[in-house]
């Protein structure tokens, strides 16, 4: 049996937001009988950018990552929500309309924080997978045939299949600690959910400072090493792909015949500026 | 490799351009083309953030200084093209002296852009040579080749032209060595007709739209145009009223000479204007210093205002009479998207598909509201000119009449597009298609490329040979300015210091730096406000205590210095105007800087208008008037110096505008009091 699955690339999103603006246009004022009331027109975000900025200027990156129900297999509302949430064959989850009414319990049972409470309905909401349009035939979501990258693409696929490919292609759920099985896979995340040390090596000769190409870098951690580099026509270098409040590092340079060693403590990511040889 | 240079494709839509140049820029994202970006502009801005690479970040308004020391770089280093600038550019001995410092005295080093630029020369001169080393692509500007970007602030010209001559160093045209960032280019075809907004449409103006260019021909109307000719600026609209005169200079793509046709009000033998007919309420978030616009609607000189508007909001309130009108879902239309006319030509090569639309009804005009056309049409009854505007059509007619003016009816009937609803262009045949921009040139062969411009007077030698220069040549030392004899624009292009910046002495009182591009979720005014869907979107506007504020970034740690964490609400001001927005803080901005989009379609002035806060987010209460030269038109008000605070709550704050108001009754008062003027 094939299901849905939403693969989004966060290297890839551009915070255009036209996502959520077509979540927007298909839900708002919209009743879809049996998979969605009405969604309402301010406060809700059933698709939802987060963005993380990363570095200080002018060594810096951003990323943003379309968040929304992870139509999840092990998912919490399931359990807790009886004959109010139902999953379909095609792995997407419904929240009943009608049976869910007044079941605010729902909404702090999601992990993710992608159950909305609609106050003038009584009603927990949540994104449908555009269920009511792949019903009709829609071989996407509205979502997907909007972006303008590519980034957010939605696939029918065998369990197996996605396995593989969340194998092969190093897709990664969002936290993976709530062991929910999320059907919404991420390529790239580490770009939202990593951090880097970064710097820019100089050194002044004749009075005049220049940067310094090709230097060695080295990133030690309780002094063994865990990650080298050079640096770049810019002398600028950069350890990606560190874990957010890792602690002490050690950043070693060496070039020009001569050595600095920097001591950094990563709590999110972190450049040195200037770092004269 | 490419440099992005005041280029935010991705927010700007190039213009008009929606997200169909991101998917060719995405091509530059593939590791097997080695293609480099490099992106230099104050704020780290979104075209950035899709395709990473190295973050120049110039202090707003000074560019045009790190440009020249990466010339200085080159000619000292002999990085650039010395035989293309012997036969293809003229003046560049005198610019080189300029920049070597043999004729002021000042070499335009790395060292000397760093004080005014901020940008480490270190940065800058390996800048320099990597640009040297390598084909490069220029993209100053949301199109890659002009058009918004730094050219809208105080030093724009300067910008512009340096830009210019940093092409003509590395051989514009060359292989590899354009201007562009695949926002143009795109092969549509360019030979299918069908007008663009320009153009005049049924406008019965021959004057003041590019009619007279293709459409009049192919859709004779009456003429309906205002047969007075007498015009104001825009940006000048308010003096006109309360000081009774104004001047400015018309745009006319025509020619060089063009731009320093200036015209007055009032014009000889006209009448002073006592009446405005305003279509929307966009002047108070997109003209600048636009409390002088509040003024002008309070003015005793402005007897009667009428606003005709599909929304309340902006100066419609300011109105007499508002005349609502339906949107376009509500009535007949005909249109083709991205086509501009004659303000930009060919601006569908911005798109991946030409795509014609039969906008029919949606849904009847809600309200009272009523079609633009009903609107105009019962006016004209009521004055006997129904025939003579309507010609005796109706809208249905109109769009039939300007679907046969156009190549339509060479491909489909009108009936089919109606029931269809739209027509999509072929793109042209691949031997059709245009060669590229500036081959020609570099090749020296006849100009090749599908433009309408420069105009066969304007070719000093033959017809299609060369540039519209008087060499034909790239111009270092221009000739046509050495004749305009314009101080602020000298032959050769120098760096000057904005008026408005670190160098203007309210800056002690007015630190930052305000940038005012144009907004990345909404066009203009079109889309904010009036409780739409992009007021979910945080990045556009806050909702804080029910209401939604527009969005202020500043550096963080110049928002940590000020005690502003994000969301609260600030109080952003200088002598012009105050504005309450939230904030935003960033590290997308250097120390010093702040940013947010002009064009807030909201004016929610919190206490008197004038004299009080507005929390609308028109920060355009905000910017400059002044025009960057006086001999031009040139609008540079996409920069301003304000300050930055906690917002207290307090909501007077009085404006120069509406000080400057008080300050004349008083004194016209005291005179009257002293009887030395005659009492009305």
């Amino acid at each position: 049996m094939k299901k849905w699955n939403m693969i989004i690339d966060v290297a890839e999103c551009t915070n255009c937001q036209l996502c959520t603006l077509s979540a927007m246009d298909e839900y708002v004022g919209n009743d879809w009988p049996g998979y969605s009331a009405p969604m309402p027109r301010h406060g809700h975000h059933w698709i939802d950018i987060k963005q993380k900025e990363r570095g200080q200027a002018p060594m810096i990156d951003i990323a943003f990552a379309p968040t929304m129900c992870n139509h999840c297999d092990n998912a919490p509302c399931l359990s807790k929500g009886g004959d109010a949430v139902n999953k379909r064959e095609d792995g997407i989850v419904i929240i009943d309309p009608v049976k869910a009414k007044g079941r605010k319990d729902l909404v702090e049972s999601c992990p993710y924080g992608h159950i909305w409470w609609n106050e003038e309905l009584q009603l927990p909401q949540i994104w449908t997978f555009d269920a009511h349009l792949l019903d009709q035939g829609w071989d996407k979501t509205r979502g997907h045939q909007a972006c303008p990258t590519g980034a957010m693409r939605a696939i029918k696929v065998e369990d197996d299949e996605m396995a593989r490919m969340a194998r092969d292609e190093a897709l990664e759920v969002m936290k993976p600690e709530a062991a929910t099985k999320p059907r919404v896979y991420y390529r790239n995340l580490w770009r939202y959910s990593k951090c880097f040390i970064g710097g820019s090596v100089a050194t002044e000769a004749n009075g005049v400072v220049d940067c310094v190409e090709g230097a060695a870098v080295r990133l030690l951690k309780d002094g063994t090493q865990v990650a080298a580099t050079e640096t770049d026509n810019y002398g600028d270098f950069k350890f990606d792909r560190l874990d957010e409040g890792s602690g002490a590092y050690t950043v070693e340079i060496s070039g020009h015949g001569r050595k600095k060693t920097v001591e950094a403590k990563l709590g999110q990511s972190l450049s040195l500026g200037e770092i004269r040889l | 490799m490419i440099v992005s240079w005041a280029a935010d494709p991705e927010t700007t839509s190039g213009s008009y351009g929606a997200q169909e140049g991101t998917v060719r820029r995405q091509w530059l994202k593939n590791p097997k083309l080695g293609i480099k970006v490099v992106h230099v502009d104050p704020y780290y801005n979104a075209t950035a953030q899709f395709l990473p690479g190295k973050w120049f970040a110039p202090k707003p308004t000074t560019s045009p200084a790190m440009a020249m020391a990466i010339a200085y770089v080159w000619i000292k280093e002999g990085l650039y093209d010395k035989e293309y600038v012997k036969t293809h550019t003229e003046g560049f001995d005198k610019w080189a002296a300029y920049l070597t410092g043999e004729e002021d005295g000042i070499a335009k080093t790395p060292e000397w852009q760093e004080k005014e630029t901020g940008v480490p020369a270190k940065d800058v001169r390996a800048l320099a040579r990597e640009w040297g080393s390598k084909r490069v692509y220029l993209a100053p500007g949301g199109w890659g080749n002009g058009h918004g970007g730094a050219c809208r602030n105080q030093t724009g010209i300067q910008w512009a032209r340096v830009m210019v001559c940093l092409s003509a160093m590395q051989g514009l045209g060359k292989p590899g060595c354009n201007m562009g960032n695949l926002q143009w280019g795109c092969p549509v075809d360019f030979n299918f007709y069908f007008p663009g907004y320009s153009e005049g449409g049924m406008s019965g103006d021959l004057e003041n739209t590019a009619m007279p260019v293709a459409l009049y021909q192919r859709m004779p109307q009456l003429p309906t145009m205002n047969s007075n000719g007498q015009m104001i600026p825009r940006i000048f609209l308010p003096e006109a009223i309360y000081e009774g005169k104004a001047e400015g200079y018309r745009w006319v793509g025509k020619s060089i000479e063009h731009q320093f046709g200036k015209f007055m009000y009032p014009s000889p033998g006209a009448s002073p204007v006592k009446m405005l007919y305003k279509y929307g309420g966009s002047i108070l978030g997109t003209m600048n210093n636009t409390n002088r616009h509040v003024r002008m609607y309070q003015s005793e000189q402005l007897e009667f205002v009428v606003n005709q508007s599909i929304w309340f909001e902006g100066e419609a309130k300011f109105a007499d009479v508002v005349l609502p009108a339906c949107t376009n879902f509500e009535r007949t239309d005909i249109s083709e998207w991205a086509g501009l006319g004659g303000y930009g030509h060919h601006g569908q090569q911005q798109l991946n598909h030409r795509v014609i639309i039969f906008q029919a009804p949606a849904i009847k005009p809600l309200g009272e509201s009523k079609s633009d056309y009903w609107i105009f049409n019962e006016i004209c009854k009521r004055l006997g000119l129904s025939n003579y505007f309507s010609e005796g059509i109706n809208e249905l007619d109109w769009v039939k009449r300007l679907y046969l003016a156009s190549d339509l009816p060479k491909v489909i009937s009108f009936k089919k597009l109606l029931k269809r609803g739209y027509y999509v262009v072929p793109a042209e045949k691949e031997k059709l298609r245009a060669p590229v921009s500036f081959r020609w040139f570099w090749e020296g062969r006849k100009k090749d490329v599908p433009e309408a411009q420069p105009l066969p007077s304007d070719y000093m030698d033959e017809f299609l040979k060369g540039l519209q220069t008087q060499s034909g040549k790239l111009e270092f030392d221009c000739n046509s300015l050495k004749r305009a004899k314009d101080p602020e624009r000298p032959p050769i292009v120098k760096y000057e210091p904005s008026w408005e910046g670190p160098h203007s002495p309210e800056f002690g009182r007015y630190p930052l730096q305000l940038l005012t591009p144009h907004s990345k979720y909404s066009f203009h005014t079109q889309g904010d406000g009036k409780s739409s869907f992009l007021n979910n979107i945080a990045d556009h506007r806050v909702k804080v205590d029910g209401w939604y504020y527009w969005v202020l970034r500043l550096n963080a740690e110049d928002a940590k210095a000020r005690g502003i964490k994000k969301n609260d609400l600030v109080k952003i001001y200088n002598d012009r105007g105050a504005v309450i927005c939230a904030a935003l803080p960033t590290q997308r901005l250097s120390r010093g800087v702040c940013h947010g989009y002009e064009s807030s379609a909201v004016y929610a002035p919190m206490g008197e208008p004038g004299k009080s806060v507005d929390r609308g987010g028109c920060l355009n209460l905000l910017t400059p008037h002044k025009t960057q030269t006086k001999s031009t038109h040139s609008l540079a008000g996409a920069q301003s110096i304000v300050q930055v605070e906690l917002w207290d709550g307090r909501i007077e704050h009085m404006s120069e505008t509406f000080a400057a108001m008080e300050r004349d009754a008083t004194i016209k008062q005291s005179l009257r009091d002293a009887h030395l003027v005659p009492a009305k």
